[in-house]
């Protein structure tokens, strides 16, 4: 369970597992959508994969993305996103930047 | 399609957790049928089990994705898993509350209507899911890796022991009588056998080999 609490502790894995909400999507769209460096994405995408909270497949040449939350972890994002947890306020401009279909 | 790194579902967790909670069953009714328990708190013990059965199944349903592979349209197939996860969770709440507090034959009524409802809408939902899904797009899309269809098929193995756990134990709570309860499980488990074999062709999940 402390791995699912640190995975979304971050508001970067968090806003990732938001975007696999509406649909799965590969490594490259996701990492497209962050001003973070792609190093840095996968070590989200690691974090996100070890807590089990995403499963990935490998199509072609490309790492495809899905959500796998349980009830109770889907309960925690919500709660995580409503309450602003682990955001720092700097943070949260620059991302509300980097991908704006989310703060909508 | 190949599986890159695939995490192995909590399918395993969950069948051992299943099992588990079963054996506690078992002994609770064996403490029962030895006089070490009185009726009505076996009784109550038996229906916290299988609340604690439907949270922990209904927590765990939507990670395990029983529908993928199917003919249903991804988007769906997880929102129908959620839906189910979501609404066994709230039941197995419910449970937990009735067992605890509610007088047992209330509590035992509470929770038959509920979980043969809840059974019974979900089983709709997903026939009904997999059925128009089949006319759609017939090829199945389920990825070629037996340590996948292991997993899935332990998944349905799981479900389905958890649907016939559920829907055994409301006709217990509903029927008080002890020989047309006998009678009953008798038609239940030919039922069981049969919808078996209709939902593993549905999903796709080939017979374990014996």
């Amino acid at each position: 369970m402390s791995l699912v609490f640190k995975a979304l502790s971050d508001p970067t894995r968090r806003r990732v597992l938001e975007l696999l909400r509406k649909q799965s999507m590969s490594a490259g769209e996701l990492a497209d959508r962050f001003d973070v460096s792609k190093p840095t994405m996968s070590a989200h995408f690691a974090v996100l994969r070890e807590a089990g909270l995403v499963s990935s497949e490998k199509h072609g040449k490309s790492i495809l993305y899905e959500l796998q939350l349980s009830v109770l972890e889907d309960a925690l994002l919500s709660f995580a996103q409503a309450f602003g947890w682990g955001w720092p306020a700097s943070r949260k401009t620059r991302s509300k930047r980097a991908s704006p279909e989310i703060s909508r | 399609m190949n599986t890159h790194t695939m995490p192995v579902p909590p399918a395993k967790t969950a069948a051992f957790g299943f099992l588990g909670l079963m054996g506690l069953a078992a002994v609770v009714a064996t403490a029962d049928t030895w006089g070490i328990l009185d009726r009505a708190s076996a009784q109550r013990l038996l229906g916290l089990i299988v609340g604690l059965v439907v949270l922990i199944t209904g927590n765990l349903l939507p990670k395990l994705r029983p529908l993928r592979g199917s003919a249903a349209d991804p988007t769906d197939a997880r929102v129908a898993e959620q839906f189910a996860g979501r609404l066994l969770v709230l039941i197995g709440i419910v449970y937990l509350g009735a067992f605890v507090i509610a007088p047992l034959r209330i509590a035992s009524v509470v929770a038959a209507v509920l979980g043969l409802g809840a059974m019974l809408g979900i089983a709709g939902k997903w026939i009904l899911l997999l059925v128009g899904a089949s006319f759609d797009h017939p090829v199945r899309k389920f990825p070629d890796v037996d340590s996948d269809r292991n997993t899935h098929r332990l998944t349905i193995w799981l479900l389905f022991g958890f649907s016939y756990v559920v829907v055994s134990a409301c006709m217990a709570f509903l029927v008080t009588d002890a020989s047309l309860r006998s009678q009953l499980a008798w038609y239940l488990l030919l039922g069981y056998w049969l919808i078996y074999s209709v939902i593993l062709s549905a999903l796709g999940v080939e017979r374990p080999v014996r």
